[in-house]
């Protein structure tokens, strides 16, 4: 099993490398490389479910395998593998997912001058993301979870020379990092906590172990894991770091599928379950992750209503269904998450890449300018997979995402109230821009300008993946994801009787009032909104997170680095440093005179101090 | 026979003439001399005090102070016609490039 998982975690590196040292001029074959090597990830991962049945009969999980890294004392930085059920579901979304999203990009992406630069980068990504997957201590997860944000950073700004997806590339990076130095700060408290009682150490399968008996006080053991948050939240984009995602949207659709949907971002709440004996140690840090779960949640779906932009609604909602996510294992119920963000790994990369597909068709992404009243006749592969992604996502039975979305409501029905009523609105909202979205795609008025252009679907590379997406986010809430997570067992929550059913309503009614409310004509729209012109506004400039940012960074962070500046300028530098120096200059002056050069005057200094000496010497009477 | 006050006075006036000789003259070579008066100054007291309390030990040292004297009395001449040959000086007044 170890030659498996190194395998895994090592040929999309070899493709990268591959491509970037050899490929470069050669886009079709590094198409080919690429993709074959992903599959034949997934295929090893597929291989691993009887291992893994195997395993749990003999009781052999977790396995780990390393080696020594960089040995500290006692312990030592590993370098590894580690295997439990939680891995292999994220193996088989990461390569699975992955290898649709790899034969999609390659249709997506053909003729662009970067073909072999994309899909270096992308195997680059899916490497470090299995490194997060398969590693077994918290450094090496570190390190793969930078690695990840270099990747993400290259690919949101893969049309550098496009002004906006350059800045997007670095909003991205720098807002994540911020997580990232909190999460530093937390991986070495945990391990220096736990240190005082000799125990300590980066392994996932020691931390556990050590952790019961380490006797934290409560008080530092939530600031660890809130600081450990901080790095999820950044990587998840939950709120107050949320603000990159959104932007990330100026990378290829396939990037923002594969990246921004369905796997990078979901690391976050991975790492959650993966952690969790430490982040439910401490129930403060366990209700404020909670809360921003569904703060985010909320949020997010309120701004994606009022979007015009197919990506950014994609892109909102995603964040919308992470905060749900980040709710449930804030809760304590890694089951229902994880569930969750399998259902939604299939689903949300179905939307993006229907998203994709339409506007390969359509040449924008302008919802409102891609009406055409027969979408479905033009282009019947993406209407349908992508009505499929649309019912899923509202959470209608029997699709995947109602069976995951009910999941984490029966979870939310135990947590406070206010964060229940939040999540039920949160259905009720999702339907509602799912609906909008819907009007705006198949309902349009007659648009001249989309009639006239010849409408039609892509090649099959791009077709295939939207079916096999468009099959799991139909039958994926049947797969037995919980069955995968050992603990998940006990956790059965069970909602009020008429969650349901509720729930189911709240969806649908969601709908109807979208499609009520946007199938009129946009005049008459637009008198509506006028009613609503103060709110509209907010959610137009996004709770003004983005112009807080700008005024903090532009102003105070700004001034603050001016004086700063200052400070090292002239107190630092020139009283410091260039102040040592002057005073060691007027020594030497003052010292400087005596060096007449006058050979006699050393020698009458010479004689002096001899008699001196002896002087002292003599009336001292030591001589 | 004579006392040996008499040769230590004798011997403080060389020396004293000699620290004179060194601290006011201006010529290398009657600064070098000035030395070698010291340093017979010092030969003379140590000749003195192995009279004084027959000893040998003192007219040994003496030995030795001659041998260094003329080891250094042949450094330093050289030094001195080094000195002329570059400043066409002997003159310390003039020999002042150690100036800080």
């Amino acid at each position: 099993m170890p030659h498996t998982l190194w395998i895994i975690l090592w040929l999309p590196f070899l493709t990268a490398g591959l491509i970037a040292f050899f490929l470069k001029s050669r886009p079709q074959a590094a198409g080919i490389v690429a993709t074959t090597g992903i599959l034949a990830c997934f295929a090893l991962s597929f291989s691993l479910i009887p291992v893994y049945g195997n395993a749990v009969q003999n009781h052999l999980l977790p396995y780990e395998f390393f080696i020594r890294w960089i040995p500290l004392g006692d312990t030592a930085v590993e370098f590894g593998v580690f295997f439990n059920g939680l891995t292999l579901l994220m193996l088989l979304i990461v390569t699975g997912v992955g290898a649709l999203i790899f034969l999609f990009s390659m249709s997506y992406m053909k003729g662009d001058p970067g073909y072999s630069r994309y899909f270096a980068c992308l195997s680059l990504f899916t490497f470090s993301m299995l490194g997060i997957v398969l590693a077994n201590n918290l450094i090496q997860v570190f390190v793969f979870w930078e690695l990840v944000g270099l990747s993400s950073y290259l690919l949101i700004g893969f049309w550098f020379e496009k002004p906006e997806a350059s800045t997007a590339g670095k909003k991205a990076f720098l807002t994540t990092r911020v997580g990232d130095v909190g999460m530093m700060i937390g991986i070495l408290m945990a391990f220096g906590l736990l240190s005082q009682n000799g125990a300590g150490s980066f392994n996932f399968i020691q931390l556990q172990a050590a952790l019961p008996g380490a006797n934290i006080p409560a008080f530092w053991m939530t600031v660890m894991v809130l600081c450990l948050f901080l790095g999820v939240a950044g990587k998840s984009a939950q709120m107050p770091l949320h603000v990159w995602l959104p932007d990330a949207m100026e990378g290829p659709t396939p990037v923002s599928a594969l990246i921004h949907a369905a796997t990078m971002v979901a690391a976050g709440v991975f790492l959650l379950a993966r952690l969790d004996f430490l982040f439910f140690a401490s129930p403060m840090a366990s209700q404020i992750i909670a809360w921003t779960g569904i703060i985010t949640a909320f949020l997010a779906a309120t701004m994606a209503v009022v979007q015009d932009d197919i990506k950014k609604i994609l892109a909102y909602s995603t964040l919308s269904q992470l905060g749900y996510m980040v709710m449930a294992l804030g809760l304590h119920a890694a089951g229902a998450g994880m569930f969750h963000l399998t259902t939604h790994a299939f689903f949300k990369a179905l939307l993006f890449l229907g998203a994709g597909s339409l506007i390969h068709a359509f040449h924008t992404q302008n919802i409102w300018e891609m009406r055409t009243p027969d979408l479905t006749r033009k282009m019947p592969v993406t209407a349908v997979t992508f009505l499929i992604g649309t019912l899923a996502l509202m959470g209608i039975p029997p699709l995947s995402g109602f069976y995951s979305k009910e999941a984490i409501l029966a979870v939310a029905s135990h947590g406070a109230a206010p964060m229940f009523w939040l999540a039920l609105t949160v259905v009720f909202l999702t339907a509602f821009y799912m609906g909008r979205l819907f009007v705006a795609l198949w309902l349009g008025a007659k648009n001249q300008l989309a009639s006239q252009r010849s409408i039609h679907e892509a090649d099959w590379r791009m077709q295939v993946p939207l079916c096999v997406l468009g099959l799991f986010a139909m039958g994926g809430g049947f797969l037995p994801v919980t069955r995968l997570l050992e603990h998940a067992h006990t956790e059965h929550a069970h909602g009020p009787a008429w969650l349901l059913w509720g729930a189911l309503g709240l969806a649908v009614a969601g709908f109807v009032s979208a499609v009520c409310l946007y199938r009129t004509d946009r005049a008459g729209l637009s008198s509506k909104i006028k009613a609503l012109k103060g709110p509209v506004q907010v959610l137009k400039m996004k709770y003004y997170f983005d112009t807080f940012y700008d005024f903090w960074i532009a102003k105070v962070q700004e001034n603050v680095a001016y004086a700063a500046d200052l400070f090292e300028r002239y107190v630092i530098v020139e009283s410091g440093v260039n102040g040592t120096a002057a005073f060691t200059r007027f020594c030497g002056d003052l010292l400087r005179r005596f060096q007449t050069g006058s050979v006699q005057f050393y020698a009458l200094l010479f004689c002096t101090g001899i008699a001196a000496g002896l002087a002292i010497l003599i009336l001292g009477g030591r001589l | 026979m004579i006392p040996a006050t008499h040769y230590l006075i004798v011997s403080g006036a060389l020396f004293a003439i000699g620290i004179l000789g060194l601290f006011l003259r201006r010529n290398v070579l009657l600064i070098l001399l000035s030395i070698e008066l010291m340093l017979n100054a010092a030969n003379l007291t140590l000749v003195t005090g192995a009279a004084v309390h027959g000893h040998l030990d003192g007219q040994i040292i003496a030995f030795f102070v001659m041998v260094i004297a003329a080891a250094e009395v042949t450094i330093g001449l050289a030094v001195t016609v080094l000195l002329f040959r570059k400043s066409e000086s002997v003159d310390t007044e003039e020999i002042t490039w150690l100036r800080g």
